[in-house]
Order: structure tokens, then sequence, then C-alpha cells
């Protein structure tokens, strides 16, 4: 593979986020038929790489050759011209508008005659757009937001493949997608190999990079570590190189035992929520990790958020046993004792715009507070009491969160709770978007949580963890529980998967 | 301490200095002369203990357009009930009376705004029509003055100062020291994750407006003592000058974590200088005020911070 020729050469690049290293001297070339897969743990820069290549953002210093000449995109639209297209982890969609918008958004001047846009020859091009990418459900006049996420995710996909890139850059795309979605990536994937242009491929999940992949290479802190070719690419592999150290599988719980004590420390008496989760009946005992699993649309989600006291049942309710309260909403919750993680970190756990420090004391100001007064001391000692303990990877306890990686930011969330010392934590989907390294902390840490005698009601749409951390297991079907499993060593996935759809 | 939190600290004062310079240069150091002095004092008074009780409300994402409004309506209400007494009546008893004007009105607003889901704008820029029609329409009929002897102890520039500095510490000490300022500038952060961090919102933002009241009650008295005549054009450019002095602090309209009482106190003396400074240089009020409304676009287009791309791994 090392005769066929480079497409891009992209060498010394360097990246900085105020005090944060993104890229650090980052090299790497992507050839003809490579599918190339970019990996690294949270943080380690792949995604920043990316958005560079693909005109979102610029770098601080470096230089491309694309295709034989100097290459410095300096918006997407361009880069997309110049055969770079990058299909995002995050929705990019246009909402408000119809799919053939969102198809040639930025891209309108073709169609456009004194100022008007000609709507018939859009819709048929954006037509034209889809087939080539093989679908033909979803209709160029459709309002885009009628869609659902996955066809959203490939109205992105045919946006990005109308303009036949050279490198088409898939980042975490396919865990948003489903079989759909995801027959129609590989395929393209396949195409781009074997007509001479490339993929640069970014995943946590290394099986599936095992799978797709014909080259991998590994960063981890904005530094290039290494290249993997053909045989090389193994998950063991990866793993390693990703975080730097031997890695053995077994992150979760060691023990099989289902262990509990008898106290219920919260229940839900049959609760219903609108259209959501009909006649639910929980008990979470003292030192349990209660596991939720399903679809995401399953109400697995909504019973947490009940749980909380930010969705109120509409029949039934959610009861502490010991002191007969009744949680109607969050601020009750949280003063008996409740927690609340959610799936959403971003934007409703975390503020982004300030600092670790604040982030962690803002449900503990009652106890910061002595005479009426809260001293800076006990804030900082607060703050650095979680950092130290969890590990935190930030500069001081008053930087930003936004500038930390999304694992770290999923610890500050955590040490706000543990500072809380809540006797019920409920875990909205804690591993997401959350590198191995980080994600072992995590499932260390609630098993610490459980010992400590915590009642824990771990959410998750990832089976490995639920089978692999909660003592009982209720798997969620259209808001009612479908069935309930008790901790085994023979419980295996697809037992629980017939109990999902 | 980072680069541009440090940055964000020192920009406030390096304006003031800048700024006092600049006219102490082009008014060849007239500004510095004893009486301008007592005036500057003067002048700062009001904007300083009201931006005082704003920070309350900017630092949670709020606004309020009412300030001029309702600080005019509580010196009416307040002569009015000096002359309906025969200036028998204790002045401190008439400073309550003020207060308790300007609280009741602005819990009015927030009131307005949190049970009936109306743009804190909206609701302070009714309450401004509503507040200065009726100063304009009573002010116009009956001319309302106090006695010149009744207030003038509270017009001492001793008496002032130390109010002054009362009222900044105890505004310090709520704001960066207690529950109440950290929750106004965690709402600012975001809403929502406050609700689910178990804050009480609409209780959080409800006693900012009531702070907010408070000093500008306070302010209103005093203004009455200097003045002892009340007139439509009561109150002031007191709205103007508390949105500049917050801005010129280097607060975000958003409000948030970068809210400091510091800096904006530092607007505050600012904003003062700017407009003695302009005055001194001959330029007429309508002239002045002109140049403060390009001054404040200038300002929040400059500071206003644009969000991360969000692409950032």
């Amino acid at each position: 593979m090392g005769d066929s020729e480079i497409i891009l050469d992209a060498k010394n690049v360097y990246k900085s986020f105020s005090a944060t290293k993104a890229l650090n001297d980052f090299s790497m070339v992507i050839r003809e038929g490579e599918v190339h897969g970019l990996i690294g743990e949270n943080g380690s820069g792949k995604s920043t790489f990316s958005t560079i290549i693909s005109g979102a953002q610029k770098c601080d210093s470096g230089s491309f050759i694309l295709s034989g000449s100097d290459y410095a995109p300096k918006d997407m639209v361009l880069a997309q011209k110049a055969g770079i297209c990058m299909i995002a982890q995050e929705a990019a969609t246009f909402p408000g508008v119809t799919v053939a918008y969102n198809i040639f958004a930025g891209n309108l001047t073709g169609f456009t005659r004194m100022g008007f846009i000609n709507e018939k020859k859009l819709n048929a091009e954006a037509k034209k757009a889809l087939q080539r990418i093989g679908v033909s459900d979803i209709e160029p006049e459709q309002l885009i937001d009628g869609l659902n996420f996955e066809d959203r995710k490939i109205v992105e996909i045919a946006r990005a493949m109308y303009f036949e890139p050279r490198i088409l850059i898939v980042d975490e795309t396919t865990t948003a997608l489903a079989q759909k979605g995801r027959t129609i990536l590989y395929h393209l994937i396949e195409e781009q190999k074997n007509t001479k242009r490339a993929v640069l491929f970014i995943s946590h999940d290394l099986d599936e990079l095992k799978e797709v992949c014909n080259i991998v290479t590994v960063m981890r802190d904005g530094v290039f570590i290494k290249t993997l070719q053909a045989e090389e690419i193994t998950p063991e592999n990866m793993r390693t190189y990703m975080v730097g150290r031997e890695l053995t599988d077994n992150y979760f719980r060691s023990d099989y035992e289902c262990t509990y004590e008898p106290e219920v420390v919260i229940e839900s008496r049959h609760a219903t929520l609108d259209g959501e989760i009909r006649n639910i009946s929980i008990q979470i005992h003292k030192g349990e990790i209660l596991g939720l699993g399903g679809l995401s649309n399953s109400g697995m989600h909504e019973v947490g958020r009940m749980f909380a006291g930010i969705n109120r049942p509409i029949t039934g309710e959610v009861i502490i046993p010991e002191k007969n309260v009744v949680i109607t909403n969050p601020i009750q919750a949280i003063k008996n004792g409740v927690g609340y993680v959610s799936k959403d970190r971003d934007k409703e756990a975390l503020i982004q715009n300030d600092t670790i420090m604040s982030n962690i004391e803002m449900v503990s100001y009652d106890r910061l507070t002595k005479k009426g007064i809260i001293r800076k001391k006990d804030e900082k000692a607060l703050a650095q009491e979680q950092i130290d303990s969890l590990r935190i990877k930030c500069q001081s306890p008053t930087q930003y969160v936004q500038e930390l990686s999304g694992g770290n930011k999923q610890k500050v969330v955590f040490g706000k709770w543990i500072a809380k010392d809540c006797d019920v934590l409920i875990l909205d989907c804690p591993t997401r978007g959350v590198d191995i390294g980080v994600k072992v902390d995590m499932y260390r840490l609630i098993t610490e949580l459980k010992q400590q005698g915590k009642a824990i009601l771990l959410i998750s749409e990832e089976l490995p963890e639920l089978l692999g951390m909660s003592d009982r297991m209720l798997i969620f079907k259209d808001g009612k529980i479908s069935t309930e499993l008790s901790r085994s060593k023979e419980i295996a996935e697809h037992d629980v998967i017939q109990y999902m759809i | 301490m980072r680069k541009n939190q440090f940055v964000g600290y020192i920009l406030p004062f390096a304006g003031l200095i800048l700024v006092f310079l600049f006219f102490l240069i082009m008014t060849q150091g007239r500004m510095i002369k004893p009486s301008n002095i007592s005036n500057i004092i003067d002048q700062v008074f009001t904007t300083l203990i009201v931006s005082v009780g704003a920070i309350f409300v900017y630092a949670h994402g709020g606004f309020d357009m009412s300030v001029s409004a309702i600080c005019g309506i509580a010196q009416l209400a307040m002569a009015a009930l000096v002359t309906a007494t025969d200036a028998r009546i204790h002045p401190l008893l008439v400073l309550l009376v003020g207060v308790v004007i300007c609280v009741v009105i602005s819990m009015l607003n927030a009131i307005v705004h949190l049970e009936l889901k109306v743009p804190i704008f909206v609701v302070t820029l009714c309450t401004m029509f509503a507040c200065s029609g009726l100063l304009a329409n009573i002010a116009q009929k009956q001319i309302y003055s106090v006695p010149m002897m009744y207030l003038s102890t509270y017009n001492q520039t001793p008496v002032r100062l130390l109010t002054l500095l009362v009222i900044v510490v105890i505004g310090w000490v709520l704001f960066e020291k207690t529950k109440l300022g950290k929750i106004q500038k965690v709402i600012g952060g975001s809403p929502v994750v406050s609700l689910q961090s178990g804050i009480d919102v609409k209780k959080n933002v409800f006693l900012a407006f009531v702070t907010l009241g408070v000093t500008v009650g306070i302010a209103a008295f005093f203004t009455l003592s200097r003045l002892t005549r009340v007139t439509a054009a009561s109150g002031g450019n007191l709205q103007t000058n508390i949105m500049i002095a917050i801005v010129l602090g280097g607060m975000p309209l958003s409000g948030g974590a970068t809210s400091r009482l510091s800096s904006v106190i530092c607007g505050a003396i600012t904003v003062t200088l700017l407009t003695n400074g302009m005055t001194l240089m001959g330029m007429n009020a309508a002239v002045i005020n002109a140049v403060k409304g390009i001054l404040f676009v200038l300002i929040i287009a400059i500071s206003y911070k644009r969000s991360p791309d969000g692409l950032y791994t």
C-alpha cells in the first residue's frame, strides 16, 4: 500500500486552545485506497485534526499538501470544493428548511438567478444527490425537522458525497446510525476505497475499526503515536497504544454476586409519564446498582428524569420511604439526597462557561456557608478534593470547564454529586463519549459508591456496561418493563436483546 | 489564573485610567479642581449605588429598563409625603417609604416576568412607560419639592461617602461571598443546569430584583436631598449610566461567571468621568447622550464573546 499515491500530506501541525495543546507537531499522510482509522482517547486531538482539514477551524502552524498543491481551506465550503468533506459527530443540519436546502447549504449559487432560487432545479439535484448514495425514501421537499435523527444524518451523508470528495471524513457517525444508515455508509466507504479515494474514519469502537479500516493512526495528547497496518490492527493493539499502558479486558465489577441491603432508599409507585412510561414501580435499595436497559426511546431515560424530579408523573409517585417524602421537583429531590447525571452533559449537567470550582460547588452552597459567608478557601478545598480523588486532569480549580476533554468534564459532574454526598445517584449514560481510560475510572468509582451504600440507578444504552455493573437489570420496551434480570455470569448480550426489541 | 481571566480583571481598570487621563488632558486639569471633584462625587454616587443592586439582575442574565422611571416615581412620592406632613416626618421614614415603593415596583417587574413568562425586557420597558408617564403627568400639574434645609444633612459629602462605603461593602459581601450572589452568576451561566442542580431559579431572580429595588430607593432619596424638586425629568440618565457601567465592567449581557462587582464599580466611575469630562469640555446633554449610546454599542460589539464553535475535541 506504501506505493499508492498520496492524497493528503499533513506536516507538523500545531493547534492550542489557551493552555491546552490539542495538536503538537502532528503529521500524517493519507493515501489513495485507504480507509484510515484515526483513534485516540477523548481530548487526544483527533476531532481537532479532522475539523482543521475540513476547514471548520484553522491550525496555529503546519503545512498541508492536497493532491500535489498547497492546501489551507478558509471555510468548510472551500474544503468541500477542494475535495475534503466531513460527516460530523453531532447533528449538523439546519432546522426549519427542506432536505434540499440542507444538502446545498452554502452552495446555492448554481441554483440562483437574479437573486431567486430555482427550487425545481434544486429539488431535482437534491434527489440526484440522495439517489447517488442509494436513498429513495427521503424527499427533497420534506422539511428536515420531520426526519428522525438517523435520516437527518443520511442527509448529511448525501451533502458530503455530492462533492465526490477525495477524502471523506467520518467522525463518530456510525454510533448514531442504525442498520439502514450503516449499510449506506459502509457501502460508500467501500466505494471510496475502490475508486482510489480515501476515508478518514474516527471512532471509539475498536471492533468496528478493525472491521472497516486497512490502516490506523493512533494519537495521544495531540501527538502522533503509531501507525498500524493490516494484521497489526487488533483491538488489543489499538487499546494499548491509545492508553499507553496494558489494559485488561476486565474493567467492570469483578464479582458476580447480586448484593444489596434490604432497605429501599427510593421507589416509584405505579408511575405514569404522559406518553412515555406506563405504570412503573421500581424499588432501588441501599448499596444496589440497578441497571436500566433498552432502546433509547424505550422510556428508560424518562424514568431517570422522573426519579430526579424533573419530569413529574401524571399518576403515581416517586417516594423516599424512610422520610416519607414524595419527590415533585429537582430542588426537593436534591434536598433529599438524590443526584442526577444527565445524558446531555454539555447542556444539562455543566455550565460550560464557568470554572470547575463553581460547577462542583453549585449543589453544596448550604454546606459551604458558614455564618452566612462562603469563604474562597473552603470553595477551593471542596473542588480540589474532588479533583484529587477523581484525578481530574486540569490546571487548577478555577480552570473553565469548556476547556476540558469529555471524560474530564464527566468527572466534574460526578465530583459535584460526590461532594454533595448524595444517597441516590441517577446516572444516565455516564460513560457516553468518554474514552476507555476514563471509563475504567468511572466503573471503579461506581463500584466504590455501591460499597459505600449508595443507591445507584444506572441507565445505559451499552449492554456490556449494564451486564458488567448491575446487581439487577430492568429492561424497558415501549414504556414498560419487559423483564427483570439478576446479576449472573451466565447472562449474555443476546439473552437481553430479545427483551428490548 | 489564566491569562484571559487576568485580562478581564485588568481591562475595566485600564479603561478607567485611560478615560481619566484623556479628560485630564483635554480639560487642562480642570477635572481635578476641588469644586469639580465634589461634583464628581455627587454624580458617581447614584450610579454607583444602583450599580451595586443592578449587578444582581444583570449577573443572572436579567435586564431592567425601568430604573430611571422608578427612581423618579419614588422621588415624587417622597416629596409628596414631605409636603403632606409639612416636613414634620422623620427623614429616615421618608427614606423607608421611598425604598418600599421601589422594591414593590421592582417585585412587580419580577412577578410579571416569572409568573406570566413575559420577557424581562418587555416587562421593564412597559414599567418604564407607565412610571415615566405618571411622573410627567403629575409633575406637569403640580411641582413637588422639599424644603432646602429638610434633607440637607444627607447632602453632605462625608454622609454620602459613608453611605456609599457601607452599601458597596454590603453589596460586595452579598454578591461575591454568599449563596445569593453566587447563584445569580450560576443562573446566568445556564438556567437549565441550575434547575437540575436544585437551584430555586424563580426565588433567586425575584430576590435580585428586590436588591435592585432597595438600591434604587436609596438613590432616589439622596437625589431628592440634593435637587429638592421633582420634575418630569427626575430619575435622569440613571438607566443609561447603569447599562454602560455594567458593560464597561466587562460583564456580558448574558451574565454568568465573569460578573465582578469590583469591575462594575470601576465601570460606574468611568461612565461618570466620561459624562463629567464631556460636560467640562462644553458639550451639551443631548450630545453627551448620543456619545454614550454609540459607546454602549461599541463596547458590546468589541466585548461580545462569540461562542466557541464547539468543534474542540
